[in-house]
């Protein structure tokens, strides 16, 4: 019996797990050889790799995936640089400081879907005080029709979005290094610059890898903020990975180069993944 | 040397007021235009602070049906955190205390499941769904998010346990407890801050859910975030409201935010980080 008790006590989650997790995997594994149409009334036929041939030849994808790496990218860089900015203002005493805390996590606590709700009324033309704002500065701002302001807005509301998560993960790392390693290179007559390059950078190495990682993966499917906003416009100015899927599944019910597709957008994330696993278990150490 | 002191402490306080600011304002937008009527949402310039009246919070609410969204979200994100709140702690306690043969590959497994895309679990979920006739149901949502979520409570879970030292469970079973009665009696209650935290983020999570639900509800189970995007037709937009029911959505969240500031703050460290 209590050779067999780890085990019973995690049988009901690697239950639900096969169930949720595993089973849609090999759904998708099987129908991505088939040329399934839900609508049609046609059976399903197996058509080998023809999906994934189409996939290659289809230029949407391949698009909407560059596109992609470019958003998370771009979005990564800017809230790392100032994520480690409000976290190193965090770092230190000021008055407000536990109210800044609290005001700082509120988009954090805001739905996705909400997040695009809320950028959408301040960026649409004609009622969002930002195009009028940027009017008055003479600048002409309208993301219904500019394929590439819509793309920096989506990134600068990403940004907004998440930027508590990296700066409060960076702050978890910051507040782990003893005040007298700061103190003492202080006293040797460290810049408060110099100090963030070469005294704490080296030292939260870890969490700026795994707020990378995360945020990175997290970016690149992203989908409510941008379908709410955009909806993937204007044009395809907007249109991710996720988008892209969802639209093509919902206009035409392709189950099979859907699914296709679905496997290659979940192996692409499963290398991201295994890097991301790799990286925890190396620094992180307590958590694998 | 004082004026530099002053000069960068005034810089410091402008930039803090810049970043309240920039957060606060367009949360502040959505509120105001959910109460401001449909003439004063499209005047431009557009009117920041004195602007007329009008409650866009009576139609979706009262006349549309959108409170039976809203209990369908309850439903969901209450029920998901029961689902997942038991089986994540157990098996996170198995997880903490034994050697499991490919306890490493769970962990992976976990992982991989947090991060994989959504989008591409549409296709499965909604012919295995339909399949099992659970289509359009509060119960599919239910069971589909701790496909994200029980790996993410195992994680958060596993290290509020493994920081409980090892000798209680020893001195435990030397008395002569029982492994159920360990961990319902001792170890749940050690735990209380880590499962106050693993809940309130399995919550958050369902309640926040957009892409899953929109596929596998239609009209009997349709959450409340899935409502807010029939505000946007071709026909136009319908503002106010969508502001109102966007209100609505975030309170919750955002409420348990600022109550449980310090419990979200270690929930989301906690796992990869050890703050």
């Amino acid at each position: 019996m209590s050779r067999f008790r780890p085990f019973l006590l995690v049988l009901p989650a690697i239950i639900l797990l096969l169930f949720t997790g595993l089973l849609p995997f090999f759904y998708a594994i099987f129908y991505a050889f088939s040329n399934f149409i839900l609508t049609s009334k046609k059976g399903i036929e197996f058509v080998g790799l023809q999906n994934f041939q189409k996939f290659v030849d289809d230029p949407e994808f391949i698009t909407s995936l560059s596109r992609g790496v470019c958003f998370s990218s771009l979005s990564v860089l800017i809230e790392l640089s100032l994520g480690i900015g409000i976290a190193f203002m965090l770092s230190r005493e000021f008055k407000g400081r536990n109210f800044f805390k609290i005001l700082l996590c509120l988009p954090l606590s805001i739905p996705p879907i909400i997040v695009g709700a809320i950028w959408r009324l301040m960026v649409y033309p004609g009622i969002g005080p930002l195009p009028y704002i940027l009017g008055l500065l003479g600048l002409k701002y309208d993301i219904t029709t500019d394929g590439l302001q819509a793309l920096v807005t989506v990134v600068l509301v990403n940004v907004w979005h998440w930027i508590p998560f990296d700066a409060l993960i960076i702050l978890a790392g910051l507040s782990g290094i003893q005040r007298e390693v700061i103190e003492s290179s202080a006293v040797d007559g460290a810049t408060t610059l110099q100090q963030l390059r070469h005294i704490l950078m080296p030292l939260i190495k870890y969490e700026l890898l795994l707020v990378m990682l995360i945020r990175f993966m997290d970016s690149l499917k992203i989908f409510d903020e941008v379908w709410m906003m955009t909806g993937g416009g204007p044009g395809s100015a907007t249109r991710f990975l996720s988008i892209s899927l969802y639209t093509l599944i919902l206009k035409g019910w392709d189950v099979g180069y859907g699914a296709a597709i679905s496997l290659i957008f979940l192996y692409l994330m499963e290398v991201l993944t295994w890097i991301l696993y790799k990286v925890i278990s190396l620094y992180g150490g307590g958590a694998s | 040397m004082k004026l530099k002191k002053l000069l960068t402490r005034i810089l410091f306080y402008s930039i803090i007021v810049f970043i309240s600011l920039s957060i606060i304002f367009p949360i502040y937008w959505l509120i105001a235009t959910s109460i401001k009527a449909k003439l004063d949402i499209f005047t431009y310039p557009p009117k920041f602070l004195f602007f007329t009246f009008e409650n866009n919070y009576y139609r979706p609410f009262i006349l549309e049906g959108y409170t039976k969204l809203l209990i369908n979200s309850i439903i969901v994100s209450i029920g998901n955190v029961i689902l997942v709140a038991p089986i994540a702690f157990i098996a996170a306690y198995a997880l903490s205390r034994y050697k499991i043969y490919g306890g490493g590959t769970i962990y992976f497994w976990a992982l991989t499941n947090r991060m994989a895309p959504p989008a591409a679990f549409i296709i499965p979920y909604y012919l295995i769904f339909t399949g099992l006739g659970l289509y359009d149901t509060q119960l599919s949502l239910i069971i589909v998010y701790s496909v994200f979520n029980l790996p993410f409570a195992i994680w958060l879970l596993k290290a509020g346990v493994d920081s409980i030292p090892r000798a209680i469970d020893d001195a435990a079973i030397v008395d002569g407890c029982s492994i159920g009665t360990l961990i319902v009696k001792i170890m749940l209650p050690l735990s209380f801050p880590s499962l106050a935290a693993t809940s309130i983020m399995v919550f958050f999570y369902s309640w926040n859910e957009y892409l899953l639900a929109s596929i596998l509800t239609s009209y009997n189970a349709r959450t409340i975030t899935t409502g807010l995007t029939a505000f946007i037709s071709t026909v136009g937009i319908r503002w106010g409201e969508m502001a109102a029911v966007g209100t609505v959505c975030l309170i919750p969240t955002t409420i348990v935010v600022i109550i449980l500031q310090k419990y979200i703050v270690s929930g989301l460290t906690m796992g990869a980080v050890k703050g």
